[in-house]
């Protein structure tokens, strides 16, 4: 009873914090972003008047603008407005296509919201079941090729892995497409790039958890028993060793939201990320907000989801995230 | 703590040793480009653009005929400059700051701490993005954009190593016959912290060097003509089926200097951490 | 007629700087309820021995000799042999309670594993029998407390889950380590009368680790006395504190704050290169120039008492 209490509040400061940050990044990226009105309002002109960002808008052609759309006012008041909106579910529109930004958005969620699961399936499939055998046969043939591996997982830049899976799969081998959106065969070039280096990290991790589990005294007492390996690496071991992973996988969402960036804009694929790059060259500025807003809530979301599964696994839940 | 058992224990591991080796080799080809490059990075020569490799362009040439190799060569020295940059101010803002805020403590620390927490898992990149599309990309820029999350491992790691300190005897010693709080710092605390930030430093400048990269590839990071590796990608993807090896090599330098930096990384962290010290 | 036999039992671990020899050369014996306390202070491989005995050391360790129970030599068994025998016949309670005991499963089925183990029983009963342990071990509203982890439980309670995982299946042989190191005195008093009693209802035989020398006053029949990985003395605990025969043993007794807590000088030695002749020389102000060259051997010094010192030569 009395540590369901504690766990609440703890789940409730951890969701103050996050808001602290959904605000914090907003606000970064909103005086980041706006931060020069007059850039803003030839951005503006040069979608409305000419329809294309190449060409200059003429001076009046600016003026109309930061009139009509207030631009001119002052960021705290400009802020105060996006907020407000925001609260109402009005994120703005579009500088380019002047659709809301909200429809934009949730258009291409449920692509990057498959890529994004499926690539960390792919990751805790691979990196977690590698990482247990080869802390259980450590040093030999098998643990040096997964250590090894996973080395090169972490080290190899996913957009080259992308291209070169590209290269070998769709080019030379003709076996899937290329780019674009679709079934089975699109997504999964996308998804072992993106899945990949979350593997190796994961792998690393289980690894030396594991390892680190095995080394303490409560294995020993469980072999005094008289318990079989099998049954104290079930029972004993993984549990333990499974904590500091829970906590590592929070952050591989992080990186996976980010790799999604470039990963999107590499395959085509139409999801947030892809949005975003986008929006950030042709100087969309309220698709830019939206974007941010949103990805910093799919962070959120997800670090809440395995915060919570956290003091399942651990029953001393003070555990060492919140230390 | 042992000097040279710990040198020992690095040098037994023979893939930090490969990674020590590699970077120097890199180091020396990023000084010594002029001499060694066998073009000039700049030289265009059209009538010999997108040639596969040959004995004459070791690794083929690009778009505009330049030599990929010396491009290649050249983008070791802009990948340095700028990873080095980056961790030059990271680990020295973080190092200050986590100190700072470990020996003091009070609300400034607690500040820290949440930022830390919740900051650190943030996908950097995309805040990295969002910076260089509000400045505009080029050199400095991408520093910036890198440097703004990054100081916060090094924070991290330091203050740390100043909590564990800072309650040893010896320090509540120095203060009872009368040391300032700066001598403390720079005297007991500071040496302590060096072993974990080293190694931070080396893993640093490998995922440092991938975020360049990855702005470079976006066309967010340094501007053409500067060769840089990310940079190079960029220009070679619209040719990846006909001249793949505009893509093959400076994705592969990548992928070896940051493979370098984690290997040295690893070694260093096993030698220097008693824990892992395992007894043959 | 003993019920565990160590002959000329060598424990050894391989390390960068060279052979430790943590135990070299012991021979011991155990009769059927018999409690044998195995003191010494820190270092000298008393802990290996216990270790030694149920195979429960690290892989980089080589064991040789013998050890016979109950008939059979347990450093000959196979792995599934020895299971069989771990936790049943012979039972090892390990010092250290709280991180001896994994963190994240409940007291109760810590201790339900031995039964449902070597008794093929089923969840339900074993928990029965955890609870019925729990109460006899003397912690208060057993079957509430079986549902709760170890870190919910204080040094003293902690040390008597121990000793309900160990004595849950009726071992014949105890291995006891150091099971009262770190408890305030009044835990620690209470502690020793729950053994005590224990051991004399079940009849089982006790290998008592221990530095606290009182302890093994109380509940041990006979002494042995260990230093740098050899058994100094041998005796029965009545003539062991009536008169120790062993220098050392007289030194360890006299640095006792309930007699003068004068100290031995010097240091224990390191177990890497241990000298040619007596182990203790160095420490020794009895000591003669015999003593330094020749390895003295474990001699009798009267009925009941055998000391490894050139003096009963």
């Amino acid at each position: 009873m009395l540590f369901a209490y504690s766990t609440l509040l703890k789940l409730l400061r951890r969701l103050c914090i996050f808001c602290l940050v959904l605000v914090a990044s907003t606000t970064l990226v909103f005086i980041m972003l706006h931060s020069l009105p007059g850039e803003r309002a030839e951005v503006m002109a040069r979608y409305i008047f000419l329809g294309n960002i190449e060409i200059s808008p003429s001076n009046e052609e600016i003026q109309l603008i930061t009139q009509k759309f207030d631009l001119d006012q002052s960021l705290l008041s400009q802020y105060s407005d996006w907020v407000t909106g925001v609260l109402h579910g009005d994120l703005g529109r579009s500088y380019k296509s002047n659709r809301p930004v909200l429809e934009e958005i949730t258009l291409r969620l449920p692509a990057t919201f498959t890529l994004a699961s499926v690539s960390v399936l792919i990751s805790l499939l691979i990196g977690i079941p590698l990482g247990l055998l080869a802390a259980i046969r450590q040093n030999s043939i098998l643990d040096y090729i997964c250590s090894t591996g996973a080395i090169f997982g972490i080290s190899i830049p996913n957009f080259w892995l992308a291209l070169m899976l590209i290269l070998t799969f769709s080019i030379a081998l003709d076996i899937t497409p290329v780019i674009g959106y679709g079934g089975a065969s699109h997504l999964i070039l996308p998804a072992i790039t993106l899945g990949t280096a979350s593997a190796a990290v994961l792998m690393r991790l289980t690894r030396s958890s594991l390892l680190e589990v095995m080394r303490q005294d409560y294995i020993r007492t469980a072999k005094g028993k008289g318990l079989a390996n099998r049954d104290i690496l079930i029972t004993h071991s993984l549990k333990n060793a499974l904590i500091p992973i829970i906590t590592m996988i929070g952050l591989e969402f992080g990186h996976l939201l980010g790799g999604t960036v470039i990963i999107e804009t590499i395959f085509a694929w139409p999801g947030i990320g892809r949005l975003l790059i986008d929006s950030i060259s042709a100087r969309d500025v309220p698709v830019i907000q939206g974007c941010v807003l949103f990805i910093t809530l799919m962070y959120m979301l997800l670090n809440f989801i395995v915060d919570s599964i956290y003091p399942m696994v651990d029953p001393r839940i003070g555990g060492s995230q919140f230390a | 703590m042992p000097r040279s058992r710990n040198i020992n224990e690095f040098i037994k591991n023979k893939a930090s040793v490969v990674g020590l080796i590699i970077i120097m080799i890199l180091s020396l080809a990023a000084i010594f480009a002029d001499f060694i490059s066998p073009y000039s990075a700049d030289t265009i020569a059209l009538k010999e653009k997108l040639m596969p490799p040959s004995s004459e362009h070791l690794m083929g040439t690009d778009q505009l005929g330049r030599d990929v190799l010396t491009r290649v060569i050249y983008g070791t020295r802009t990948t340095f400059e700028l990873s080095i940059m980056v961790v030059a101010f990271t680990a020295t803002f973080g190092v200050l700051v986590g100190v700072i805020s470990g020996f003091y403590r009070g609300i400034i620390d607690e500040i820290l701490m949440r930022l830390i927490d919740v900051l650190l898992a943030f996908p950097s990149i995309i805040l990295a993005l969002v910076v260089v599309g509000a400045l505009g990309p080029g050199i400095f820029n991408t520093v910036l954009a890198v440097s703004l999350v990054g100081w916060l491992y090094y924070a991290r790691v330091a203050r740390a190593s100043t909590l564990s300190i800072r309650e040893k005897e010896y320090v509540e010693g120095a203060r009872a016959i009368g040391c300032t709080d700066s001598y403390i710092c720079l005297r007991y605390i500071l040496p302590n912290c060096l072993p974990p930030i080293i190694v931070l430093i080396t893993l640093n400048l490998g995922s440092v060097i991938l975020t360049i990269a990855a702005l470079g590839y976006l066309g967010m990071g340094a501007q053409p003509p500067t060769p840089e590796w990310g940079t190079m990608l960029n220009d070679g993807k619209e040719y990846l089926r006909d001249c793949p090896w505009l893509s093959v090599f400076p994705g592969l330098m990548i992928m070896i200097a940051v493979l370098a930096f984690n290997f040295i990384g690893d070694g260093l962290r096993d030698a220097i951490d008693p824990r892992q010290m395992v007894i043959k | 007629m003993s019920l565990l036999s160590i002959e000329h039992l060598e424990s050894h671990f391989v390390t960068e700087d060279g052979l430790v020899k943590a135990v070299d050369d012991v021979d011991l014996e155990i009769d059927r309820s018999e409690t044998l306390g195995l003191v010494g202070e820190s270092g000298c491989g008393k802990t290996v021995l216990a270790l030694s005995i149920l195979k429960l050391l690290s892989e980089n360790t080589k064991i040789n000799g013998k050890i016979v129970y109950k008939g059979k030599d347990l450093l000959k068994l196979n792995e599934a042999d020895l299971q069989a025998i771990r936790g049943k016949e012979i039972a090892h309670i390990f010092q250290n309670p709280l991180n001896s005991l994994n963190p994240v499963l409940s007291v109760g089925f810590q201790i339900c594993e031995p039964f449902m183990l070597h008794q093929k029983a089923r969840k339900s009963q074993a928990l029965d029998e955890a609870v019925k342990m729990l109460n006899l071990v003397g912690i208060p509203l057993p079957s509430e407390r079986a549902k709760e982890y170890p870190h919910e439980f204080s040094g003293g309670m902690r040390q008597r889950v121990m000793i309900a995982m160990g004595l849950a299946c009726r071992p014949s042989l105890i291995i006891a380590d150091e099971p009262t190191r770190g408890l305030d005195p009044t835990i620690q008093a209470q502690v020793v009368d729950l053994m005590k009693e224990l051991i004399e209802t079940s009849g089982a035989s006790m290998l008592l680790i221990t530095h606290d020398l009182s302890l093994a006053a109380e509940l041990c029949d006979k002494i042995a006395v260990m230093y740098s990985g050899e058994i100094l003395e041998y005796a029965d605990t009545e003539e062991f504190f009536k008169k120790p025969a062993h220098p050392y043993s007289v030194g360890f007794l006299e640095s006792l704050p309930s007699r003068s807590m004068k100290p031995i000088r010097g240091t224990s030695l390191s177990l890497i290169n241990p000298p040619r002749g007596c182990r203790f020389f160095a420490r020794c102000d009895q000591s003669t120039e015999k003593c330094k060259d020749i390895h003295p051997e474990l001699k009798k010094v009267k009925d009941g008492q055998f000391a490894r010192c050139h003096l009963y030569a």
